[in-house]
């Protein structure tokens, strides 16, 4: 009989992954502990990279997730550059890229996503990128130079962040979106409109209702073409239409789907001690009483912090509300809670731009969330009323909303 | 330059970090790795997974929170008046020898 397998294996090594394993460490996991990362670059943050990296605010040592000895002391061990390539159920055991093969007590699967290409024909000519590892955020940064001309697919958070980043760099920036305004699937019309005249007023010429058809040029992109017949002359373009789970370790086992890697409200999907947290995994919500998959800083390590008290058997952490945030130019964005892009909604709004503002926004009769932008009283004061059963302002009046 | 900064965890035991002058005192332990000092939300202000009991020696030299701080704080669960949130306090020459106490709540 083999020896009992003591091992964690948890597969990726962005935010999710690190920190079930730091969180492992300190609720007492004492046996082994193997990250498995694609990436070589030590582990670090990804909000920077569309933001303070981008535009040379910050450099990469100081977004480290943890300092490198902290991995060696704590006996953290990291495969980096290395893939996990398929799943043997019954043997408990991952195969890697490298050919060897670990065995684990438990495996969590920390794979996150990646960002969703435009199946259109000229995607893969040089000069058409996409943003999501540091290395990504570098090639970025140093292509910006004052004047060069830059499209922007997108009109997500994603890309707004870099339309403003770069148009500060003195790029001459142009936004494509889709649809018929800003922030479609993350946020309020309003904010949405807001943030547009921000980035327009800033010299970023939007234009919504266009669908890329194609990418032109010779040996690089020259131009986006879109479905209306427009053509965008342009040196660079930036891909950025969210992103898909990875899921293809458990493809075959029949849990990922095209939402992510199916798990219950313990972070645990239907293999025996298999576990899915952060950006890949579809996660059943007590917040909201159902699956969802939030790309986020905050859900990344609630789920992580819950594997690990899964896997050492403690108490898992309690559920807060979620809460996002952004940067453009001088606004700070900050939102509270979690608005279903499905769902109608009610907006009213507190403040104006000179002094900051508020966004309340109404679901099924209750406070869903609070978009903030240079205003972080009623982002702090929403974390207390998001939930409460209100239509409005005036419902919520008697928990003195700051105005 | 560097300081020595303590760190006084709910066992009682006590963890120094050599912090550097101009980080804040959320990056310095969390780059020590010190438990309880997490820093989701890297140092905005947004979170309060940082949040720590000043020693009353040094509650003057740490310096009183800020508004939106103090908004944030509520949010903890044990707010006492010397608590701060980390993040929000800079690593610097005078701070050398400071005492901080974690709290339970993320451990």
């Amino acid at each position: 009989m083999s020896a009992k397998v003591t091992q964690v294996v948890i597969v990726g090594g962005g935010l999710a992954g690190v920190e079930t394993a730091f969180s492992l460490r300190r609720l007492g996991w004492e046996d082994d502990l193997v990250v498995v990362d694609v990436e070589a670059e030590l582990p670090y943050e990804r909000p920077p990279l569309s933001k303070a990296i981008l535009l040379g605010k910050t450099d990469a040592h100081r977004i480290r997730l943890r300092p490198p000895e902290l991995y060696e002391q704590l006996g953290v061990t990291r495969l980096a550059g290395r893939r996990a390539t398929s799943l043997d159920l019954a043997k408990q055991s991952v195969k890697l890229s490298d050919g060897t093969a670990l065995d684990y007590h438990a495996l969590v699967l920390a794979t996150g996503a990646a960002p969703r290409r435009l199946q259109v024909p000229g995607n893969t000519l040089p000069g058409v990128l996409m943003l999501r590892t540091l290395s990504d955020s570098l090639a970025l940064r140093s292509s910006l130079t004052l004047g060069v001309r830059l499209t922007v697919v997108g009109g997500g958070y994603l890309g707004l962040e870099v339309a403003a980043a770069a148009a500060q760099m003195g790029a001459r920036v142009t936004l494509i979106e889709a649809g018929n305004r800003l922030l479609q699937r993350s946020g309020s019309r309003v904010l949405g409109d807001i943030l547009a005249n921000c980035l327009e007023r800033e010299g970023v010429s939007i234009a919504l209702d266009e669908t890329v058809a194609c990418f032109r040029g010779e040996t690089c992109v020259e131009a986006v073409e879109t479905t209306s017949g427009r053509l965008f002359q342009t040196d660079l373009a930036l891909v950025a239409i969210g992103a898909a789970p990875n899921g293809e370790l458990v493809h075959e086992a029949g849990l990922s789907g095209p939402a992510g890697i199916l798990v219950d409200a313990e972070a645990r999907t239907s293999l025996p001690n298999v576990y899915a947290v952060g950006d890949c995994a579809n996660f059943h919500d007590p917040r909201f009483g159902r699956h969802a998959r939030l790309e986020s800083v905050q859900s990344a390590t609630w789920q992580a912090r819950i594997a690990a008290a899964g896997i050492t058997g403690t108490g898992a952490p309690k559920p807060k509300h979620a809460y996002f945030w952004s940067e453009l130019f001088d606004m700070k964005i900050q939102i509270a809670g979690y608005a279903d892009p499905s769902t109608p909604s009610h907006e009213e709004l507190v403040g104006n731009q000179a002094e900051g503002l508020a966004i309340y926004r109404f679901q099924h009769g209750r406070l869903a969330a609070v978009e903030c932008i240079n205003r972080p009283i009623n982002f702090v004061q929403a974390q207390l009323l998001i939930g409460r059963v209100a239509r409005n302002l005036v419902d919520l009046k008697e928990v003195k909303v700051e105005s | 330059m560097k300081v020595e900064v303590h760190f006084r965890l709910p066992d009682n035991s006590v963890r120094k970090v050599e912090a550097t002058c101009g980080l804040s005192l959320m990056e310095a332990g969390k780059q020590a790795g010190v438990p309880g000092i997490i820093g989701d939300c890297g140092g905005g202000a947004m979170c309060a997974t940082c949040h720590v009991y000043v020693d009353p020696d040094w509650q003057d030299r740490a310096g009183e929170p800020e508004a939106t701080e103090s908004l944030m704080l509520q949010l903890t669960e044990e707010q006492r008046d010397n608590s701060r949130l980390s993040c929000q306090i800079t690593v610097e020459e005078e701070l050398d020898g400071l005492v901080v106490e974690v709290p339970e709540e993320h451990i």
